[in-house]
């Protein structure tokens, strides 16, 4: 089998981080900071671990204000709804995934907030499309820094400047760029960043974050138990507690402890250039099988090649790769806005996106099944 | 008898400080406290030497964690 497929879920993980999960429900997953005992303090320290390992690898100093979720998507909710005031307008990009989308168009149409559509592009097309939607009451801007769907990049240090520059927030939807974009985020620019482990960070589904660079402690999504403060009916004003209801998925945050130690060890430079080296060796073949069109600019960063066929649907061509055992995904990968900007049309596209483990040799494969394609 | 104990108000507050405390190499051990320490309920903190805690405040002085060394 050959995974194409690791813009949705990165496969295979590093051998050491399935040893971690099973060393963890084997030794020490205790309820964390629940308890008195060894098992649930172990858990704990496992969690401030992973903490600590993601602050350095973003380069922040607080690793208390990041916060554990369950995806990037309920990262960006969370993320989105403590730093949103009513009233308020919000930019968001046209490359935005639908985990941004949806929350701020479910705000608007709740008569809470505002919204505009800023364009993707170079620096200066994507100030110059911030300056003409900007308002008065602006007090937002959300920016996917790599597309799902294409190496569609945004200029995330230029959008953060102008932020800056502005009084305004920032969130950065890191799901695609983290772990292969050196993040220094003691700069302060950028308000925060959100992330699941299970993508370039090498963890597995059901554990995501938001780095809180303001250490905001804003309105809350979900309150509940979190084992500290249990007499007060309203959630802990301090960090990570008040957004952190409920219990931690203790295993899978062992698992990105384990996986950042990877990361680190790899580094985030040398994974992005061998994704890039395999990107560009699939694209260039690409480019030279008749009828294949390809979507966006294949020469920014990040590992994915978006692709159309000019006689097949998208979902014809995922469905002859995977009865060839190449894993890829086919349709509009939940980013309508993306699809819109790059111009794929109905049924979306072909998405390849790749990871650390993918060789040459499979993309040198996966090129001559797809030729054969007709 | 006695026990020196700096409460925090959660778990990942504790583990900071106990970071710090054992840097300036003083003897550690977290624990969950009795919620009827604290005003609002179940907290934890870092038991440290009683003799240490003039140790433990300088060590501190620069943490943004909220904490109180109580003697119990």
């Amino acid at each position: 089998m050959i995974y194409f497929d690791n813009a949705a879920t990165s496969f295979p993980k590093p051998s050491a981080v399935y040893s971690e999960i099973s060393r963890c429900l084997d030794k020490y997953c205790g309820n964390p900071g629940r308890s008195d005992h060894k098992l649930s303090i172990d858990a704990a320290r496992k969690i401030y671990s992973c903490r600590e390992k993601l602050a350095d690898l973003y380069g922040f100093s607080h690793p208390e204000a990041i916060t554990f979720t369950y995806n990037a998507t309920y990262a960006l909710n969370m993320a989105l709804k403590a730093r949103i005031k009513k009233g308020c307008h919000v930019l968001i990009s046209d490359i935005e995934h639908n985990a941004v989308l949806r929350p701020i168009h479910k705000l608007a149409e709740d008569g809470l907030i505002s919204y505009s559509i800023y364009k993707s592009g170079s620096k200066e097309e994507v100030i110059d499309s911030i300056n003409k939607l900007i308002r008065p009451n602006t007090s937002l801007i959300v920016a996917n820094h790599y597309s799902n769907i294409t190496s569609i990049t945004l200029p995330i240090d230029t959008i953060a400047d102008y932020a800056a520059a502005h009084g305004l927030k920032l969130i950065c939807d890191a799901s695609q760029s983290s772990g292969v974009y050196p993040y220094r985020l003691d700069t302060g620019k950028i308000s925060a960043l959100c992330a699941p482990a299970h993508k370039g960070l090498y963890g597995i589904q059901g554990v995501g974050f938001i780095i809180n660079c303001d250490t905001l402690s804003g309105n809350t999504v979900i309150e509940g138990g979190g084992g500290t403060n249990s007499h007060d009916k309203a959630m802990p004003t301090f960090l990570p507690d008040r957004y952190e209801a409920g219990t931690a998925n203790t295993p899978g945050i062992a698992a990105l402890d384990t996986a950042v130690d990877f990361i680190k060890r790899i580094t985030v430079e040398e994974i992005g250039h061998k994704e890039n080296l395999l990107k560009n060796r699939f694209a260039e073949g690409l480019g030279s099988i008749k009828n294949i069109r390809i979507y966006g600019n294949v020469l920014e960063s990040g590992g994915i090649v978006s692709f159309g066929h000019r006689y097949h649907a998208p979902s014809e061509i995922g469905r002859y790769l995977a009865d060839n055992n190449i894993c890829v995904r086919s349709g509009y990968h939940c980013s309508p806005l993306a699809h819109k900007t790059i111009g794929s049309g109905d049924g979306g596209s072909v998405r390849v996106s790749l990871g650390y483990f993918n060789t040459k040799a499979e993309i040198d494969k996966a090129l001559s099944i797809l030729s054969r394609y007709n | 008898m006695k026990r020196c104990v700096v409460a925090v108000g959660s778990v990942t507050d504790a583990i900071k400080l106990e970071r710090l405390l054992s840097n300036k190499n003083i003897k550690t051990e977290l624990e969950k406290l009795d919620p009827s320490l604290t005003e609002k309920g179940c907290t934890y903190g870092i038991e440290i030497p009683c003799s240490r805690t003039s140790s433990a405040s300088k060590a501190l002085q620069y943490t943004d964690v909220n904490y109180k060394i109580l003697a119990i």
